[in-house]
């Protein structure tokens, strides 16, 4: 072990920061980028050393060199994660009306179907003599014969496979789970979609809720795309509802809405979903639970309780690939009607068009948007300017 | 330096330092600050999509190496033949735009 790990606390840092840079990625990613990051934190951390850094405070700079653990995620997510809508396959190219389901027969009839949720992934455990670092995200597995075994959670929201299968099945739509344990679901138009396995629970492929709509939201391929609610939110494909998250198995809407935020800024930006997206987006703007306070704004929205609202700035530099670049945060309104979103500019100017977020004034522009109720596929219709 | 600056740059400048050797990630960085200066400062952490990103796009190709500091196999990014052609089309891009600035300014 590197010896800036000697201490549990110095484990656990660098293993929250690892978590949380890898958050929404499939576990063959997330191992690589982990173990390309710990490679990097060490060095830094050899480096500091070498400065004559305490292995703590060595360990401490490192991680402040790597910066923001979210933008890491945000970032590879972008990588890892929007580029897997392009590699859907696409058997038709009918344009889908209400009128084609009502003809696919027994389509119409209203189903809501619900979905029981894992909230983390699975992880190996990490064994110690020394004390567990007291940690939310720690879980203690095993103590014997003083060695004390515990695990790191990796949040998220994810659906079975066979459930998902289930709920499309109850839908109409023809279904299929190849032996790789690949779901196949082919819409009434003859186009398919698939979603793969991220991991296994007792034989069980989960994926992440929020591929659901990240591969139905650039073609009208069911007659409706909206969400409802927050936690356990409510998917609506017109008559097929899925219920994500039940009592005993719920979804928290900061993991369900965080993991889709790429995939919204992707429609909100793009003028034809089906040419693909026009944008890239930088991540959230705050650096998660329980780190340092960012800057926040607070808004009324005028809007009823547990509306949620994603707020969207542009990013003032333009990444490498040439699109342009977005930061933004998401949640829900509270009872008062408002809503706290974490945002680097301030003071922000809303304006009603996203093709107005550039400036050339120094002024903060940014974009309000109502996620809720709105049709996902245009997502523009949701911009709103608030009260205050 | 300016952040925006090396961001919107970051092809150019990884794609410039793995022309010469395949490196892994955190040999990148010292190697970018070290043919620099340290002109070169930004959150190390971003190299890693952009480096993914670039995998991705044909640019680069990568393959493990002896074992790092947490024992776990080195990823080494090599350029591509397409990153070859890329390079040269950023570096003529870059000369076009720095030179119109410049000229802009009269010098």
């Amino acid at each position: 072990m590197h010896p800036a790990l000697a201490t549990p606390a110095a484990q656990a840092a660098l293993e929250h920061y690892l978590h949380c840079a890898t958050l929404g990625l499939g576990p063959e990613q997330a191992q690589e980028v982990r173990d390309e990051l710990e490679e990097h934190a060490l060095g830094l951390v050899d480096r500091y050393a070498l400065l004559g850094h305490a292995p703590e405070d060595a360990l401490r700079r490192a991680l402040a060199d790597l910066g923001s653990p979210w933008r890491v995620s945000a970032a590879m997510n972008g990588v890892h994660n929007m580029p897997k809508l392009i590699a859907f396959g696409t058997l038709g190219l009918l344009a889908v009306s209400a009128g084609m389901y009502a003809l696919a027969g027994g389509f119409l009839r209203e189903t809501v179907v619900e979905l029981p949720a894992l909230s983390e992934t699975p992880q190996p455990p990490t064994c110690t003599r020394r004390a567990v670092p007291a940690s939310p995200l720690v879980t203690v597995v095993s103590r014997r014969e003083g060695m004390t075994c515990f695990t790191f959670r990796n949040q998220g929201a994810f659906i079975g496979l066979s459930d998902i299968q289930r709920a499309y099945a109850a839908g109409g739509f023809k279904t299929r789970l190849n032996a790789e344990g690949d779901l196949r679901v082919t819409f009434p138009n003859g186009e398919w979609r698939a979603l793969s396995p991220q991991f296994r629970v007792n034989g069980q492929g989960y994926t992440s809720a929020n591929m659901l709509i990240v591969g139905t939201e650039r073609r009208a391929l069911t007659p409706e795309l909206k969400v409802w609610g927050y936690d356990n939110p409510l998917l609506s494909f017109g008559p097929l509802k899925l219920r994500l998250g039940t009592e005993k198995q719920p979804v928290a809407g900061s993991n369900f809405y965080l993991s889709l935020l790429g995939t919204l800024i992707g429609v909100l930006t793009t003028r034809d979903l089906e040419k693909g997206w026009e944008s890239s987006w930088q991540g959230v703007n705050h650096f998660g639970p329980g780190a340092a306070i960012q800057p926040s704004v607070t808004v009324q929205t005028g809007l009823k309780a547990g509306e949620v609202v994603m707020l969207v700035t542009r990013a003032r530099h333009q990444p490498p690939n040439g699109k342009a670049s977005y930061f933004a945060d998401i949640a829900p309104t509270g009872t008062d009607g408002t809503v706290k979103l974490f945002t680097e500019g301030q003071p922000l100017v809303f304006v009603g068009d996203v093709n107005r977020l550039s400036a050339s004034d120094g002024q903060n522009r940014a974009v309000l948007v109502r996620v809720t109720g709105v049709d996902l596929r245009d997502l523009k219709s949701g911009i709103f300017i608030p009260k205050s | 330096m300016n952040p925006d600056l090396l961001r919107g740059n970051l092809e150019l400048i990884v794609l410039t330092i793995l022309e010469r050797q395949p490196l892994y990630g955190f040999a990148i960085i010292q190697e970018a600050k070290d043919r620099t200066d340290g002109y070169f400062d930004f959150k190390e952490g971003s190299l890693y999509p952009a480096l993914h990103r670039m995998e991705q796009d044909g640019l680069l190709t990568a393959q493990y190496g002896e074992a790092g500091r947490n024992g776990k196999p080195r990823k080494y990014y090599a350029i591509t033949d397409k990153g070859r052609v890329t390079l040269g089309e950023k570096r003529r891009e870059f000369s076009t735009f720095s030179g119109a600035v410049l000229r802009l300014s009269g010098a």
